[in-house]
């Protein structure tokens, strides 16, 4: 096989931004998506636009995520790959992120992720193996300050790719971490009481390539993880940031300008 | 040694065994003055009689225990001139093998805690005019370990946790590091569940120095970057592992 085509792949998070993109591209490759999200409006819209399965589900709820595997499967008769996507972002230092913002945070971006997996593994393994992708950020190599607890929790997401990526090696489970920069329109949602994340791009110090990330430039990687071609790429942990993160001088002007 | 941390005020979390508590009483053997807490009354005295430190009983699980304990510690010492947090949870298993209780309290005691922690206290270091934090994560966190995976994933966060404060506390004279032991004996034996015995360890893979490591190892580094010696150094994750992490293949030393 080689593509996306007829591949069965879940995507969380699939109602804007990245994730939006990638359910695009996978239906676009010829896979079969379901893809979750909370807000169903939107749900709807991508649904329609795409001909992928919406599955209504909030991340940070343990039993919706369990109920969202379930409809998973049983609407695509199994599964041979999940794309870890659906994330919140806070703006801040660490000493300004309240209590529950943080405990908010760890849930979506790190548990979620956690759970899904745990969730998907067997059904991918069953199946005769697969992947699954996370949608980490250049912040899980090197942390940005002035987003700090999104940071330690995308590290987190890095790790967890690099553990199920061991543990899955045997059973032909392949896990990878990719670690977008910059990218517009990127991740929204933020915890409660915060307001949305919206930054606007023509602050951001532009990568030496000269131009901002799109969620398609991340699409057609997740595109390439997923398919039996990139059956090498294990554990990997990949920047996608335009050479952002390739050194100091790059890195250091990014988190000056996000303050 | 005596006297490299003369005077100093130190709030050790996880004081009661392994790591922690070799840190206990070296820091009061160095002339620091020790506040540490833990879950266990009758270690925690066990400790405070041989060191000199005083116990608090605290859970570091418990948002409300961070803050009373923290607090304490500042009322007892009349300030703060260190944290170090050294409370930690292990669970056996990978990713998949981890309950989803298992993880949540992995993620309360090795991440939440010392964020926590280090929260409530940078206001008291700022008020002493500058200080030093260190957390304990793991080798584990640099380079992960497939049978301890839910583990490796926090220790991985709290390195992101010590430089991201790093950072924004270094313009208040505060430091923040990192340490990242390897195997080390006695180390690591309290679970999410409850206290283990130490199993076999003889199938322990040796480090290119020739031993497992010892909870005093980690105690001189961890003095080193609270003392003097160390003003410039902040935000770095140090591997004490006996040169394990220096490659793929660092046991084939002494095989």
């Amino acid at each position: 096989m080689s593509g996306p085509d007829g591949l069965r792949i879940l995507v969380t998070g699939g109602t804007s931004g990245i994730g939006r993109g990638v359910v695009e591209r996978l239906r676009t490759d010829g896979a079969s998506v379901v893809f979750t999200g909370r807000d169903a409006a939107r749900g709807k819209d991508v649904e329609t636009a795409t001909g992928a399965i919406f599955v209504q589900a909030d991340a940070s709820d343990a039993a919706a995520v369990e109920g969202s595997v379930a409809r998973t499967l049983e609407a695509l008769g199994g599964l041979d790959a999940l794309v870890n996507n659906a994330g919140m972002i806070l703006q801040g230092s660490i000493e300004s992120t309240p209590p529950a913002a943080w405990r908010e945070l760890l849930a979506v971006n790190l548990t979620a992720g956690f759970l899904y997996s745990r969730a998907c593994f067997s059904p991918i393994r069953d199946g005769g193996g697969g992947s699954i992708v996370h949608i980490a950020s250049d912040t899980a190599i090197r942390g940005i300050p002035s987003i700090a607890a999104y940071s330690v929790t995308k590290a987190g997401v890095r790790m967890l790719s690099d553990m199920l990526a061991l543990e899955g090696a045997p059973v032909n489970v392949r896990s990878n971490a990719v670690c977008p920069g910059d990218v517009a329109p990127g991740v929204q949602a933020t915890p409660a009481g915060f307001s949305d994340h919206a930054e606007d791009p023509s602050n951001w110090t532009l990568p030496p390539a000269g131009r901002f990330g799109t969620a398609a430039d991340v699409a057609a990687l997740v595109a390439w993880l997923v398919c039996e071609e990139a059956r090498h790429m294990n554990g990997a942990t990949i920047r996608i940031d335009a050479g952002m993160g390739a050194g100091i001088a790059a890195g250091t002007a990014a988190g000056i300008a996000a303050d | 040694m005596s006297g490299f941390l003369e005077g100093r005020r130190a709030l050790v979390t996880g004081g009661t065994s392994g790591i922690g508590a070799s840190l206990v009483d070296r820091l009061t053997a160095d002339g620091a003055r020790v506040v540490f807490t833990g879950r266990d009354a009758g270690r925690g005295k066990e400790v405070a009689d041989r060191s000199g430190a005083t116990f608090v009983a605290a859970d570091a699980a418990s948002e409300e225990a961070v803050d009373r304990s923290v607090d304490l510690a500042a009322e007892e010492l009349g300030g703060l001139d260190a944290l170090v947090c050294v409370a930690g949870v292990i669970v056996d298993g990978t990713i998949t093998q981890t309950s989803p209780g298992d993880w949540q309290a992995l993620l309360d005691v090795n991440l939440t805690a010392p964020y926590l922690y280090s929260r409530r206290c940078l206001p008291l270091l700022r008020e002493s005019g500058g200080g030093s934090i260190v957390h304990v994560s793991s080798d584990a966190g640099v380079w992960g370990e497939e049978e301890i995976g839910a583990y490796s994933v926090t220790k991985a966060a709290l390195v992101t946790l010590a430089q991201m404060l790093a950072v924004e506390a270094g313009p208040s004279g505060i430091r923040v590091n990192a340490v990242c032991p390897g195997d080390i004996l006695p180390g690591m034996l309290t679970t999410v569940s409850g206290r283990e015995r130490p199993g076999d360890t003889s199938d322990w893979r040796v480090p290119p120095m020739g031993r497992i490591g010892e909870a005093a190892d980690v105690a001189g580094v961890v003095s080193f970057l609270l003392g003097p010696d160390s003003v410039f150094v902040t935000g770095t994750a140090l591997l004490v592992d006996g040169g394990m992490r220096a490659s793929y293949r660092a046991w084939e030393a002494n095989a």
